[in-house]
């Protein structure tokens, strides 16, 4: 539509069929996940390449249809084979007990809290509560032991 | 700029699911002053709370302007619902063209979630 009002466009794909369907006069496929069309949080120079790339095609003349491909992974997609969570999780628990399940539940949150609560200092910004719906321990429990009612076939 | 992430002002109401409106951002707005509304669950969302930069990338035209890579930036960037029918979207289209004619732009990055 903006290239009809007389704008040039170049838009980064993160579908390749997508981006080739669509056939933008100039489309950048990028092989990152949904919500990462630039590839890396926090890393200006990936950043800027992929950037580059798009602005780039507006220099080409080999129209009307222009598909590129930016083919390197984000640094962090890489495989890492030292990585370890934060903190370990408690054990699973056992199939059809729902208090286990309960206990993890908790506990898992209680570990999880601290970093959701620095990560909120640090940006402002959460996906807790979207749904509009409170988070509450009764709440978690509940939903704990329904899960384990679900899991033993009681529901 | 323009992204289908479904940014708002911090404030502002959400986009409504298969809106086709838009809404501007001042390109001077701050990440912390900006929301995701996007209705999408199949979205990372951990890049754009560390970066807003990872979906929208505000900060670095300012920089390449300064080196001339590009001419100048815009003063505003546009942020419309993504998975919208895009007929739906066509009067925005337009507005969000008329305003940025009248601001000199000339050429547009789209940036999808």
């Amino acid at each position: 539509m903006l290239e009809d009002l007389g704008l040039a466009t170049s838009v980064i794909g993160l579908v390749r069929p997508h981006v080739a369907s669509s056939a933008n006069p100039r489309g950048l496929f990028v092989p990152y996940p949904l919500g990462r069309p630039l590839g890396e949080p926090g890393d200006a120079a990936f950043q800027r390449r992929v950037l580059l790339a798009a602005l780039g095609l507006l220099e080409r003349a080999d129209g009307p249809v222009i598909l590129a491909d930016f083919a390197d992974d984000a640094p962090t997609q890489a495989s890492a084979p030292g990585w370890r969570p934060a903190f370990a999780l408690p054990p699973p628990a056992s199939p059809g007990n729902p208090g286990e399940w309960e206990a993890a539940l908790a506990t898992e949150m209680a570990l999880v809290r601290p970093a959701w609560q620095q990560a909120q200092a640090r940006f402002s910004r959460t996906t807790v509560g979207v749904g509009g719906l409170a988070v509450w321990r009764d709440r978690g429990r509940a939903a704990a032991g329904g899960l384990a009612r679900c899991r033993a076939g009681k529901r | 700029m323009v992204t289908s992430a479904a940014l708002i002002r911090r404030g502002d109401a959400p986009f409504p699911v298969g809106s086709g409106g838009f809404r501007v951002l001042p390109t001077d707005l701050p990440a912390s002053a900006m929301l995701m509304s996007h209705a999408s669950i199949n979205d990372d969302r951990f890049g754009w709370q560390h970066d807003i930069n990872t979906i929208d990338p505000i900060d670095r035209p300012h920089a390449w302007a300064a080196e001339a890579v590009i001419g100048s930036v815009a003063h505003a960037h546009d942020s419309v619902m993504g998975a919208t029918d895009p007929r739906a979207m066509a009067e925005s289209a337009a507005a969000i063209a008329k305003a940025m004619h009248a601001d000199g732009v000339t050429a547009v990055l789209l940036s999808p979630v």
